[in-house]
């Protein structure tokens, strides 16, 4: 028999670099797209993508037929014999802010009221502070904001304009979310919290789709020392700053004997326990995809009630 | 105990179709709805991981539902009898009598052919989706008047947000990096489509829909709140009780159709009958009269007409100790499909039949399949 409770953190994804998580060959100005949510086109990584870069920042075999012990009961195994799926479920990273170019305070952490609701339920967190609904064309900011120039005034994102107006629930998520990336250090929560703002899911999405990275490549042909004929591409990515979050579940323990079969707390303890510096996604070679990736108690995600 | 299954991530309830990893990519289709096997599923396993029951009672649990949720609305899958012309003019289909020189090619002799109310020709818009129950309530209960009356505009209807469009799919493709180069390795690629559970509201804001179910009840109070993965590729959800059943009572308006002589018997989720699409109930041999007692009643009807969608697959994976593997691939009736009835004897009360199942199997009554709902209908003009 199992244990009587299923156990999930959330995990919090802090951009050091940009993120290209690829979609593919894009149809529009840009070659290689991000993968975007079909509904809402908000730029995501995919669970998929966070487990493999967590297994292998674990030295877990990138064999998986290979795996031994604690990791294979983590992350599965493939092979005709010993196929299992491992305990570790992933989901999607959801994006919580976006940095964009604001013409006070260089940039703004923007979010909206979906992203917070999505986050709320994501962590499970019951404290969570009330979903706030700002007008079309306005933002709400923390205490202090950097994004204005003097309180309440105007603030530029993109070419955009908003009227911006202070909003308590507005301080406490910019509160929250600097306590959980940030902790102690008062100076990175300061910075975070001037440059906190929630705009409309419409301007938000507006922003997804305007303010990520785009950047031309060329290929240099080693006979010219100039750019090759046709090798010219734009690439898409997440800026640095972005933050993302999502949850990890552990399933029932499969494959181990008893007595060496570790609980899903230990599970999740030994390989989503203290914070880690991983590579997400494509363009590795180029310095792209470096994220700090912390884990956050949750409450259980199921308990036996008899 | 009622429930609300909120999905984390796109969720896939598979089509039955085979995947395999051949170099040319393989695919993992889902259908546009959870199936009631997904969610009694999800629900069974959950509580097998968390208690070892026996397969037995496991199955013995009941599960209804799901059905589509935005901030307490509940919506039920289109019904069939409703059609539209492409300008948006509403229509019901209702039994006609052939005239003399007219014909066509009915499944079994004697039954009704469902047609228009109206002697234009027109070709129907194709639009799946979800009304709300309100909606529906409406339709049940006064057909096609009930709706100009509240949606009209124009001879067209504008149902707003009483009508929700199919559940988007979420496509995606899937690379496995091979790790002596850090590229993708040959041929390992692969894509999924999921339903994204997220809807565009009226007020251009974005919610989630959720999933309302039905647990029985002590299953629920083993389980409580709790996460589990739903469907295929292990994507989770959350879920979650509440005391709101609003959707699962019968609206007070159909109250009307007590007594009634003319019921009408609309597929809330996708049935399994012994005959295909013919309920066994009414009769096995499929000869006339095609009489029956409709299920948890005493009520005796006679089919008149059917408006039946195209079935659909419905397959799994069993795993049960020794009965480990793909299960055998079934063809369910459409949700939305309708079926004409006529009283002979007793009397009907919607109430103790509203979102029951009209399945020919117990297994597939406690699977959720065949709930129906129920209304009345008019003769044909």
């Amino acid at each position: 028999m199992g244990e009587k409770t299923f156990v999930e953190k959330s995990y919090w994804l802090h951009a050091l670099s940009p993120i290209h998580i690829g979609a593919g060959r894009g149809l529009g100005y840009i070659d290689l797209p991000v993968v975007r949510e079909k509904v809402t086109n908000w730029p995501y990584i995919p669970g998929s993508s966070v487990k493999g870069v967590i297994a292998a920042h674990h030295n877990v075999s990138n064999n998986s037929e290979k795996r031994e012990g604690d990791a294979r009961i983590a992350f599965g195994a493939t092979g005709d014999d010993c196929s299992n799926s491992g305990s570790l479920v992933f989901t999607d990273a959801h994006i919580l802010c976006l940095p964009v170019r604001s013409f006070y305070g260089t940039f703004a952490w923007i979010t909206s009221p979906f992203c917070l609701e999505r986050c709320a339920r994501d962590v499970k967190e019951r404290s969570a502070p009330p979903v706030i609904l700002p007008d079309e064309f306005q933002a709400f900011t923390a205490q202090d904001t950097a994004l204005t120039k003097e309180p309440g005034g105007k603030m530029y994102l993109e070419e955009l304009d908003l009227a911006s107006a202070f909003n308590e629930n507005a301080e406490n998520w910019a509160e929250k979310i600097a306590q959980t990336l940030f902790g102690d250090d008062e100076g990175w929560k300061k910075t975070f919290k001037a440059r906190f703002a929630v705009v409309h899911d419409d301007i938000f999405t507006f922003l997804c789709e305007a303010g990520t990275e785009v950047t031309p490549h060329i290929k240099v042909d080693q006979e010219t020392g100039a750019a090759a004929d046709g090798a010219l591409w734009y690439e898409e990515t997440l800026p640095v700053e972005t933050l993302l979050v999502g949850r990890v579940w552990c399933d029932k323990i499969y494959g181990a004997p008893e007595d060496e079969t570790p609980t899903s707390g230990e599970l999740l303890k030994q390989f989503c326990g203290s914070e880690l510096s991983l590579q997400l996604g494509g363009k590795a070679t180029t310095g792209k995809g470096h994220v700090r990736c912390l884990f956050k108690d949750i409450e259980k995600a199921g308990e036996l009630h008899e | 105990m009622k429930y609300r299954m909120i999905p984390i991530e796109p969720l896939i309830a598979r089509d039955a179709r085979t995947f395999g990893s051949g170099g040319g990519g393989a695919r993992v289709r889902s259908l546009d709805w959870l199936t009631q096997t997904v969610a009694a599923g999800s629900v069974r396993t959950a509580l097998w991981k968390l208690t070892g029951e026996t397969p037995s009672y496991l199955r013995s649990i009941a599960v209804r539902g799901p059905f589509p949720e935005i901030g307490g609305k509940f919506y039920f899958p289109r019904p069939l009898d409703f059609v539209q012309t492409q300008e948006g003019k509403p229509y019901q289909l209702l039994p006609a009598e052939l005239e003399d020189e007219q014909s066509a090619d009915m499944p079994l002799e004697g039954l009704l052919l469902p047609s228009p109310d109206t002697e234009e020709n027109f070709k129907p818009q194709k639009r799946g989706g979800y009304w709300s129950l309100d909606l529906y309530a409406r339709w049940l209960c006064e057909g096609k008047r009930g709706l100009t009356e509240r949606y009209g505009r124009d001879g067209r209807v504008d149902f707003g947000d009483d009508w929700l469009d199919d559940i988007p799919k979420d496509e995606r493709t899937h690379v496995s990096i091979a790790p002596e180069t850090g590229a993708a390795g040959d041929g390992k690629i692969f894509s999924s489509t999921g339903l994204d559970f997220v809807h565009r509201t009226a007020e251009r804001t974005y919610a989630s829909i959720a999933a309302a179910l039905e647990i029985d009840e002590r299953a629920a109070r083993l389980l409580g709140d709790f996460t589990a993965p739903v469907g295929g590729m292990r994507r989770l959800a959350d879920f979650r009780q509440t005391d709101d059943d609003a959707a699962w009572r019968c609206p007070p308006c159909l109250d009307c159709l007590r007594g009634g002589d003319r019921i009408r018997m609309i597929l809330a989720t996708p049935a399994l009958f012994a005959n295909g699409w013919y309920p066994g109930w009414i009769g096995g041999d499929k000869t006339p009269p095609r009489e029956g007692i409709l299920p948890g009643t005493d009520v005796r009807v006679r089919l008149v007409s059917a408006v039946v969608g195209r079935w659909q697959p419905l397959s799994g994976w069993c795993h049960e100790k020794g009965r480990t593997g793909p299960k055998p691939m079934r063809r369910m009736v459409p949700a939305g499909s309708v079926y004409f009835f006529e009283v002979v004897a007793g009397n009907f009360v919607p109430d103790r039949v509203w979102l029951r199942s009209v399945c020919d199997e117990p297994q597939d009554r406690l699977d959720g399949f065949g709930l129906a709902l129920w209304g009345g209908w008019r003769e044909h003009k």
